[in-house]
């Protein structure tokens, strides 16, 4: 099977998925590795309560390049993100100064990672700020789209919207007036896998759509970390 | 239906002491005793033998249908055996002479010298055994879903058989409610997984099928009921079951919908422009969609990626930030015992600032020098003696008999009184206020009382500087 299966870069990268990690070695260089191990072990939420992944400076530190060496930054994570983009994605939140690690999970692990709830509104909240980029969103706003049909729904937005915050999708937006507000993180910007946006734009629209089309209707052409150059 | 009103014969409310009752018991022991005689551990590791039985006593019954020719002996009943059923390993001719012989012991069929005949309790008995193992085999013939339902309609078609005529089919409304809600949990459980299968359209058609079924038995059988007066006990079992079928039917509805839905999308047209407006009413309604409606929510929507319709659709659910259980590390081990064996618990330490002592130096004549010294002393005498409330009422008042400046000043209680007493003289001593002796009028309630009437005869003046 496995002799069979082998007849393009893409596909060989398919089915040896472990091997690739492997691989990792060939296409960075030692530091660039051990910053990649700081990552994974940064990012996790137990290590650094809320305030998880690296900051650029740090990673700059550790690669021995200057802090404003956009190109060295920028290649270091391209580079982990060919090599393991089935698995892992690094990201940069430019606007929170963290570069942090993100780890795929299959449809049937990310129905225990959120409840249904906690995405309906992690998915209005992107589409405000990504398609409409909207600054953020008001609470007023979800409890308008969501609250109207059900009891205790203002109980149950907050405990949702505390989920997302505790996993670090989304924070707190201070501004001037005094209306509660939420803004998208870089991980709340990531966490949609495209398939499933493409399915629930699919749903909304009950026809089918090519991947291209909805990854341009939700702005996500070049993402990987380029998705807040808007300051 | 004239005879609503008569109780439903049914043995838990007959009389035990009666003729009839021990014949119906008497039955039921013959069944118990058949069994008895053929159940055995050995029979409950094969429990096919058992068909065997069963085919034996079918023989019987046809027989005394006329649908068969009479049976002679057990050895009809085996060759007959033996051209109706091509087992592999046929049971013997000894087997099947026990089983008629456990009949004959049972009074299921008699005996006669050229004929073995059925009798009527053989005949009943049988009946309801048959229908026991057709009833059963229907049951196991359905999937665990389906069987809930399944049995719940068999409760309906019970009730219809049995209770309308006057005979009571044991609890069947109320079995056949708890049927359906078994059967609503199950779905419910399995719903996600359901939409996940690429090929559950059959299965989830065939339970709405089945759940349109009871639907209309249910209906039917409440309608009924609620013609009955029967008390508040059956208001309630009606309400239940109409709540019941409202929610499994637009269960199976929902899931149907969503399902078809799904893969009527794949034949679409591949779009081209995205409608916002939509997106957004989508988003609105998958945050808590009604059960019956085509909206997924989220979970189902990772559901129906679980399909791999498209390629690697199935592993891309979501990103989710790494959490990974960190090991510890020796040095973190290190620190937690420190910290545990040098535990200081937290106090709210007094902030003492150390106050600077400045120095001045002052000259004044050598006249004024007594009166420096008696300033100096006061004053240190007021940081040991509280004089403030003494004083306090003095400059108010200028002027208040002993026991009224002690009391007013301050409380009627003894302590207080000893601090005025003492402030008193420290005032007088330091010639800031006179006593004098002199008759006074007022008396006051108090918790202690003077030794010598006349000690409170004084009045306190503040001296004019």
């Amino acid at each position: 099977m496995e002799t069979e299966n082998i007849k393009s870069a893409n596909e060989k990268s398919n089915h040896q998925p472990l091997a690739n990690m492997n691989a990792l070695q060939s296409y960075l260089t030692e530091k660039e590795e051990m910053v990649f191990m700081h990552l994974l072990y940064s990012s996790s939420a137990t290590i650094r309560a809320g305030n998880f992944g690296l900051s650029r400076k740090d990673v700059a530190k550790i690669l021995e390049i200057s802090p404003d060496d956009d190109d060295g930054f920028y290649s270091f994570i391209n580079r982990v993100n060919q090599g393991l983009s089935r698995y892992y994605k690094v990201i940069y939140d430019k606007k929170r100064d963290q570069v942090i690690v993100m780890l795929r999970a299959t449809a049937r692990m990310a129905k225990s990672t959120l409840s249904s709830e906690a995405m309906a509104i992690l998915l209005l909240m992107f589409y405000q700020q990504e398609v409409l980029q909207h600054e953020f969103t008001l609470l007023s706003q979800l409890f308008e789209a969501f609250g109207h049909e059900q009891l205790k729904a203002s109980q149950k937005l907050k405990v949702n919207i505390d989920t997302l915050r505790k996993i670090g999708a989304v924070v707190d937006y201070h501004s001037d007036s005094d209306e509660e507000a939420y803004q998208l993180t870089a991980i709340g910007v990531n966490m949609f896998s495209d398939s499933f946006l493409r399915r629930a734009v699919e749903f909304s629209q009950s026809q089918q759509f090519n991947k291209d089309e909805v990854l341009k209707f939700f702005k996500r052409y070049n993402v990987q970390y380029s998705g807040d150059d808007s300051e | 239906m004239e005879k609503v009103d008569q109780p439903l014969i049914s043995v838990f409310n007959q009389e035990a002491e009666s003729a009839e009752m021990y014949q119906t018991m008497r039955d039921i022991v013959s069944l118990a005793g058949v069994f008895s005689a053929l159940g055995n551990a050995k029979t409950f590791e094969a429990p096919l033998e058992i068909l065997v039985f069963l085919r034996v006593i079918h023989f019987f019954h046809r027989e005394s249908l006329g649908l068969d020719d009479p049976v002679a002996d057990s050895d009809t009943v085996y060759y007959r055996y033996l051209n109706t059923y091509q087992d592999i390993e046929p049971p013997t001719k000894e087997r099947i002479e026990r089983y008629v012989n456990i009949l004959v012991k049972y009074n299921w069929i008699t005996k006669q010298a050229k004929r073995l005949k059925m009798r009527n309790t053989g005949k009943r008995m049988m009946d309801a055994l048959i229908r026991a193992a057709n009833d059963s085999l229907a049951y196991y013939m359905q999937d665990d879903i389906g069987r809930s339902l399944f049995q719940a309609k068999r409760d309906a078609e019970i009730s219809e058989a049995y209770d309308d005529y006057g005979i009571s089919g044991g609890h069947a409304i109320a079995s056949m409610i708890r049927h359906l809600n078994d059967a609503i949990e199950l779905l419910k459980e399995r719903e996600l997984e359901l939409l996940a299968d690429r090929d559950a359209l059959p299965e989830l058609e065939r339970i709405h099928a089945l759940m349109d079924e009871l639907d209309v038995k249910m209906k039917e059988r409440l309608d009924r009921l609620s013609t009955v007066e029967d008390g508040l006990m059956m208001r309630d079992l009606i309400q239940k079951g109409t709540d019941a079928l409202a929610e499994g039917t637009s269960l199976s509805l929902g899931m149907i919908n969503k399902y078809l839905k799904f893969i009527s999308m794949q034949s679409t047209d591949i779009g081209s422009s995205i409608a916002p407006e939509k997106v957004r009413q989508f988003i609105e309604k998958m945050f808590h969609p009604s059960v019956d409606s085509d909206i997924p929510n989220a979970h189902q929507i990772l559901s129906f990626m679980e399909q791999d319709v498209y390629p690697d659709e199935a592993i891309d659910g979501m990103w989710v930030p790494v959490k990974m259980a960190p090991f510890l590390s020796g040095q973190a081990i290190e620190d937690g015992i420190d910290y545990l064996e040098h535990y200081e618990p937290y106090v709210d330490e007094e902030i003492t600032v150390e106050e600077e002592i400045t120095y001045q130096s002052d000259t004044i004549d050598a006249m004024d020098m007594e009166d420096v010294f008696s300033e100096a002393a006061w004053t240190m005498t007021k940081a040991v003696i509280d004089t403030e409330a003494i004083e306090g009422y003095l400059e108010k008042y200028h002027e208040a008999e002993l026991e009224q400046l002690i009391i007013e000043a301050t409380t009627p209680q003894f302590g207080d009184a000893i601090r005025s007493l003492m402030a008193t003289s420290a005032l007088v001593g330091n010639k800031k206020v006179e006593m004098k002796q002199l008759d006074v009028t007022k008396t006051y309630e108090k918790e202690w009382e003077w030794i010598k009437d006349g000690d409170r005869k004084h009045k306190v003046r503040q001296r004019k500087k």
